[in-house]
């Protein structure tokens, strides 16, 4: 788990002191804060980018953090996760920001928004988990095969997006901890999505009033495209872009263009006016 | 030394090239199945059961699969239950074994509780309960338990069902899984309490624990005896070493696979097809996506694990191995009398293993075959391995009524989860 110096690292004991949740922070400007997918958090060029003109705030899921796995075992229930992480965000002072959640961190940023509707001033989905058609089954990434993987994140499978992923360090030590550390993280997580990823978000997903971006692959093999709109039309004030030639790891496979269309959508409410 | 009989309940009769297109379990699809087969594979398991129990076996040990090809026993205690009163009525008196009733997948740990007791009530208290934590793909992908709450439930669910046992009287059980107002289950086990086991594939946490609370230990030698027994079971003595405790071999179970006919070329000609058949058609089409799932092992077993994966033997090659490559590695051990007698002394021995669980029907094995290997390992094997452990050590672990020896202290406490 590799972080570049000029990310800081911030903690704060939460729910009773029995979890620390650990933040990842850089960059400079309005609070952006960053809900990471189930494979864990990474500090990845597509943050550094965002940091470039917000202050990127990233906790960690409880047990994924470097020094204390068994954390996720004092955790019983999504309801209980919800509360830890409001917790956890207004003790950084995180309220009233802006949120990006990815696959299963927007679900959790959903999650967020519904329970506390003044938590978060915008929220950005990419790709989020956490909403469940029979007809257009959510991949299970949880129990699929190592080599099934890239099909399923990536539009190209074989390109530098899915290569950069899934090629493992040259040290063998540093090979299994980050192998073990993915594994352990999609665990974790998973705790809070086995079976089936949907654990009845949909009937609270319209007390969400903050506006909201949602952005998906149109290639999207995890989680069909398709779930962009019946995420849309559970929410008040829904946008929705679909980018072509990309996969579920949107921030991988298509950086720039999400951060196109992020740039806009959490530009100050000022600024837009005065743009407009 | 106590020698058990053990088969799973299979279905025998797949193409020779099943495992090139389908898994074992979970996914296996139906429409391959012939009822007629999957009938008589019911009557020819309990008739191969029962006669073990007449052969002299001094115990039925049963295992549980759901949703799977492998083993159609989704629940152990059904089998346990028709053989305890069959053995009653015959008067017969081997030890009714469900080594796999699994916790970690349970909903409903006290109809476990109470399946357990009716098995004690019914065989005259001949029940050994046997609890694992479970498969991967049984208590995740067939039971929708979370893989990381898998070991906190096996842990509340053991707690409660001995509990549940003994308390004389009734009581709340406020749990984090299960929650009951009145707990008073009718009837109790008529031993006080059943000798508990645990299953275990060498997860050190496992070891610990069984050592810590003086329940047996079973052992599965699917992938290869030769390759795992000794890291598996040094292990176990190396951490009973560092807890201060002495086991003896009455507390280890181990499972073997055995084929047995007068001579090791017979042996070759009757076993071979049927040893090559269940292990590339049960265990080897398991995909590994499928016994370990991510949350199931904590992020340190992880680390050991692929760091150094030989826990897993021969499973790698189990899908297309091998007769020959079975017996080198130790997974089956088939030949005549004296070679089987030879193996297994030496494999009990150096293990220190006081319970033989015999694998002696697989794969695709008709009955004939089955009954003809489990007569010839009755008369010309077992007398000899009945000496082995024999006056040297009490077994704390086997029914009283069938000659064991008291329970060793093993009070429940509650413990936080691991």
């Amino acid at each position: 788990m590799f972080f570049p110096d000029h990310v800081r690292t911030e903690t704060v004991s939460v729910w009773n002191g029995k979890i620390d949740i650990v933040f990842r922070v850089a960059g400079d400007g309005p609070t952006l804060v960053y809900l990471h997918p189930a494979a864990g958090l990474m500090w990845t060029p597509f943050l550094d980018a965002l940091a470039r003109h917000h202050t990127v705030v990233a906790p960690h899921f409880p047990g994924t953090a470097p020094d204390d796995p068994h954390a996720i075992h004092r955790i019983d229930e999504l309801g209980d996760l919800v509360l830890i992480y409001e917790e956890a965000l207004r003790a950084m002072n995180c309220h009233d920001a802006a949120v990006i959640g990815e696959s299963f961190g927007g679900m959790l940023a959903s999650e967020l928004a519904a329970t506390f509707p003044d938590l978060f001033s915008q929220v950005a989905l990419l790709a989020p988990v956490g909403l469940w058609r029979e007809d257009l089954p959510v991949a299970n990434w949880i129990a699929a095969a190592k080599e099934e993987m890239p099909a399923m994140l990536f539009a190209d499978p074989s390109g530098p997006a899915a290569q950069a992923m899934f090629t493992p360090p040259d040290d063998p030590e540093m090979a299994v901890k980050g192998m073990a550390g993915l594994v352990w993280s999609i665990g974790c997580t998973g705790k809070f999505l086995w079976p089936i990823p949907e654990k009845g978000l949909a009937k609270r997903l319209h007390r969400v009033t903050a506006p909201v971006l949602i952005i998906w692959g149109a290639e999207d093999r995890l989680i069909p495209a398709a779930y962009a709109e019946i995420f849309a039309n559970h929410l008040a004030k829904a946008q929705v872009v679909i980018v072509p030639n990309a996969g579920h790891v949107l921030p991988a496979e298509a950086g720039e263009a999400v951060l196109g269309h992020l740039t806009g959508f959490l530009a100050p409410p000022e600024h837009a006016r005065g743009a407009a | 030394m106590k020698v058990n009989y053990f088969q799973l309940v299979p279905y025998r009769a797949f193409p020779a090239d099943f495992e090139q297109n389908h898994g074992a379990a979970v996914t296996t699809p139906y429409d391959l199945a012939d009822p007629s087969e999957i009938r008589a594979s019911y009557a020819d398991a309990l008739g191969q059961f029962m006669h073990a129990a007449r052969a002299g076996f001094d115990g039925l040990a049963v295992t549980e699969h759901g949703q799977s090809a492998y083993d159609m026993v989704p629940n152990p205690s059904l089998i346990c239950a028709a053989l305890a009163h069959a053995t009653e009525a015959e008067g017969l008196s081997p030890a009714i074994f469900p080594l796999g009733r699994s916790l970690g997948k349970s909903r409903e740990p006290l109809r476990v509780a109470e399946e357990m007791a009716m098995i004690d009530c019914i065989s005259g208290g001949r029940l050994i309960a046997g609890f694992p934590v479970g498969l991967a793909y049984d208590s995740s992908m067939n039971n929708g338990v979370p893989p990381a709450q898998v070991r906190a439930r096996f842990d509340e669910n053991l707690e409660l069902i001995l509990r549940a046992w003994s308390e004389p009287g009734i009581f709340p059980w406020n749990g984090r899984f299960s929650q009951h107002a009145t707990v008073n289950i009718w009837p109790r086990p008529l031993q006080t309490p059943p000798p508990v086991w645990i299953t275990g594939i060498g997860n050190p946490n496992t070891m610990r624990f069984v050592l810590e609370r003086a329940f047996g230990f079973n052992y599965f030698s699917w992938f290869g005896t030769k390759v795992t027994g000794h890291r598996i079971f040094d292990r176990f003595y190396e951490i009973a070493d560092q807890l201060g405790k002495t086991p003896n071999p009455y507390q280890m179970g181990f499972m073997q696979t055995i084929a047995v006919a007068e001579t090791d070329e017979k042996a070759e000609r009757l076993f071979a097809d049927h040893a090559e058949y269940f292990f590339r058609k049960a265990l080897g089409a398991i995909p590994m996506n499928q016994l370990a799932l991510p949350g199931g092992i904590d992020i340190r077993g992880l680390e050991f694990i692929m760091r150094d994966p030989k826990d897993f033997g021969i499973y790698e090659k189990m899908r297309t191995i091998s007769f020959t490559e079975l017996v080198e590695s130790g997974a089956l051990i088939c030949g005549s009398p004296a070679t089987v007698r030879d193996r297994l002394k030496q494999t009990l021995g150096e293990l220190r293993i006081g319970n033989l669980h015999a694998m002696l029907q697989f794969g695709s094995m008709p009955r004939e075959l089955a009954e003809a290997n489990i007569d010839l390992f009755a008369t010309e094997v077992i007398p000899t391995l009945k000496t082995l452990w024999a006056d040297e050590h009490d077994h704390h672990w086997w029914p009283q009524s069938l000659g064991g020896s008291p329970r060793v202290d093993s009070a429940p406490q509650l413990k936080e989860a691991v």
